[in-house]
């Protein structure tokens, strides 16, 4: 078995993920293992979508050509290579989907969104898919702010600070070769794509990973925006930043499914009220990544003096 | 048993697919009022996040190909779960997935409207829409497998899904030729020249209960100047970010001031058949 960290988590798995930490422990949290999957799942609490199914205590997925996944009390995943599957392919969606159920599961909460750590403790960016959360990490990264997490974090309650506090996923950032090409002064490494035919490339952080939880002081919501020029900055009202919090948390459909709204209540509102919650709208038409990543450190700028 | 419940509302793009829709908005809201960031539509079928909801994936992992794959199963799963019409825009061309299953999925299917204008004052329209010449968007129409949101080596970071659109031509045939469900054609330039009784026939063949007046009503609150005086005032979030204004200027025959012979006669040269068959001269004189 292969030990890793990832999620927060210790990771017993009979595959191989280079994209996690390797760790030492004596009790897995989470099991990983290759095996038959049930064809579907039974009960009256089951709700199907298309090659998907969920429960609150168990998930199926059926990626065709690649594997079938299932995972049950958040704390084992069973995964079914097809036959011919790329294990690059069979350990993306494992990394995306299954582990999102496996934490829905636990009644923890992956919130879709990248890091930072400044002097003013951890700010996450947050938003739907493509609208820049790993660009702006990363554009902030090449300024020497050093990365938490790259597209998902999982927030945890602390007793002992009464704080929201973050825990990264796994050292490895995703980047379309259009976004590294943004960035010529970079090192932009792509000899690992994360599907064979699909210009996304891996990125390794594995040496300036920190597996440690931080309370989150600022989360900014990046919104696309078709109609203005500019962008434009909000801080949201306690409400206001509830709802968009609860927009974003990591693979929606699960937490419709498996019922989890009423459980999140409690910890996003925390999180809507501890932290600063900004909407930044940025204009579809502006291309410009480096006025856009000089916009978001003018704003951390502005809000560490305030 | 799978439920018959979505109504397409099929075009080549900047062909009268939003007036249409807006029109239909108005026809549905109980005031006649039309919110232009609120059209009544169910989604357009190349939403990333209709698919995402049915399948628990994210989009931009799989390849054109896998998502094509998947869009039958969706839309058929999004049709049993509607208690009533669906209301689905598609710029897509009707065609095959590699299995060769129509992407529509066709026994979830109620009915289709396609919508029809000249190709002539299709090209700057749809030119202005993309933010490129006029020469640019005569290229597309006339490309045999032309796509809108293109994945150029996979690279699949539009905020749609990839969208075989064919040629102008190809994307009309598609949509017209013996499909195993009911499709009401409508051209563009008819609903402008007589606009109630074209919508009204809209409005029978989607069998909707209601008056004549609420269709002159909507009719009204959508007519083109009004809709422009809307997205001025609060935008129009389907406008493309390269463009000034969504809602251009709408007329039929505009084409003779904005294209030049060569544009013209390149249109008229790759699409003459279709253009006659629905009634659009091709002479350029």
């Amino acid at each position: 078995m292969y030990h890793y960290w990832g999620f927060g988590l210790n990771i017993a798995s009979e595959i191989e993920f280079p994209e996690l930490l390797p760790s030492t422990f004596e009790i897995p949290d989470l099991t990983i293992s290759i095996g038959i999957t049930p064809q579907e799942l039974v009960g009256e609490d089951v709700v199907k979508k298309v090659r998907m199914a969920a429960s609150p205590q168990e998930y199926l997925l059926d990626v065709k050509g690649i594997a079938r996944y299932y995972t049950s009390n958040g704390t084992n995943i069973i995964i079914q290579p097809d036959e011919g599957a790329e294990i690059k392919n069979v350990r993306l969606f494992m990394l995306s989907n299954a582990m999102a159920s496996i934490l829905h599961q636990q009644n923890k909460i992956p919130l879709h969104a990248s890091g930072i750590i400044t002097n003013d403790g951890l700010v996450l960016f947050t938003g739907a898919s493509g609208v820049g959360k790993s660009t702006t990490a990363y554009g902030l990264m090449q300024q020497g702010y050093p990365l938490f997490t790259d597209d998902v974090c999982v927030l945890n309650y602390n007793n002992l600070t009464q704080q929201v506090e973050a825990v990264a996923s796994y050292p490895m950032m995703k980047l379309w070769e259009n976004t590294l090409d943004c960035f010529p002064m970079a090192e932009s490494d792509k000899s690992y794509p994360v599907r064979s035919k699909l210009p996304k490339y891996g990125l390794f952080q594995h040496q300036q990973f920190t597996c440690q939880s931080f309370p989150v002081r600022q989360v900014f919501i990046l919104k696309a925006d078709n109609i203005a020029d500019n962008h434009s900055i909000k801080k949201l009202s306690n409400i206001e930043a509830f709802n968009a919090l609860q927009q974003n948390t990591y693979r929606r459909l699960q937490v419709d499914m498996m019922n989890l709204r009423q459980s999140h209540f409690q910890i996003i509102s925390k999180l809507a009220s501890q932290a600063k919650v900004f909407e930044l709208k940025r204009s579809q038409g502006s291309a410009d990544i480096t006025a856009h990543i000089e916009f978001i450190k003018k704003l951390l700028a502005d809000n560490a003096k305030a | 048993m799978q439920k018959r419940n979505l109504v397409w509302l099929a075009s080549y793009p900047k062909s009268g697919n939003t007036w249409f829709r807006a029109f239909l908005s108005a026809l549905l809201h109980e005031t006649g009022e039309v919110d232009l960031n609120g059209l009544k539509a169910n989604g357009i079928f190349s939403s990333r996040e209709i698919f995402e909801a049915y399948t628990d994936l994210d989009s931009r992992y799989l390849y054109d190909y896998e998502v094509k794959e998947l869009l039958p199963h969706v839309y058929s799963k999004l049709s049993n779960d509607a208690a009533e019409n669906l209301y689905i825009k598609v710029h897509d061309a009707f065609t095959l997935n590699d299995l060769q299953q129509p992407i529509i999925p066709v026994a979830a299917t109620k009915v289709a409207i396609y919508i029809i204008r000249n190709p002539l004052d299709v090209a700057a329209s749809f030119a202005n829409h993309m933010g490129k010449t006029i020469n640019h968007s005569i290229k597309a129409m006339n490309s045999y497998k032309w796509s809108l949101s293109p994945q150029p080596n996979n690279l699949n970071v539009n905020p749609q899904l990839r969208q075989l659109i064919l040629s102008w031509s190809g994307h009309v045939e598609s949509w017209t030729s013996n499909l195993p469900f009911p499709v009401l054609v409508l051209r563009y330039e008819d609903m402008l020249a007589n606009p109630f009784l074209f919508f009204s026939k809209a409005v029978s063949f989607l069998e909707l209960d209601v008056t004549p007046e609420k269709i002159k009503i909507a009719i009204e609150a959508t007519h083109f100047n009004k809709l422009q005086q809307k997205e001025s005032e609060s935008g129009f979030k389907e406008k493309q970010p390269k463009t000034k204004m969504f809602f251009r200027s709408g007329t039929a025959g505009n084409w003779k001031k904005e294209l030049t012979k060569t544009q013209a006669e390149s249109l008229v040269e790759h699409h003459q058949n279709v253009m006659q068959r629905y009634g659009y001269s091709v002479s350029l004189d």
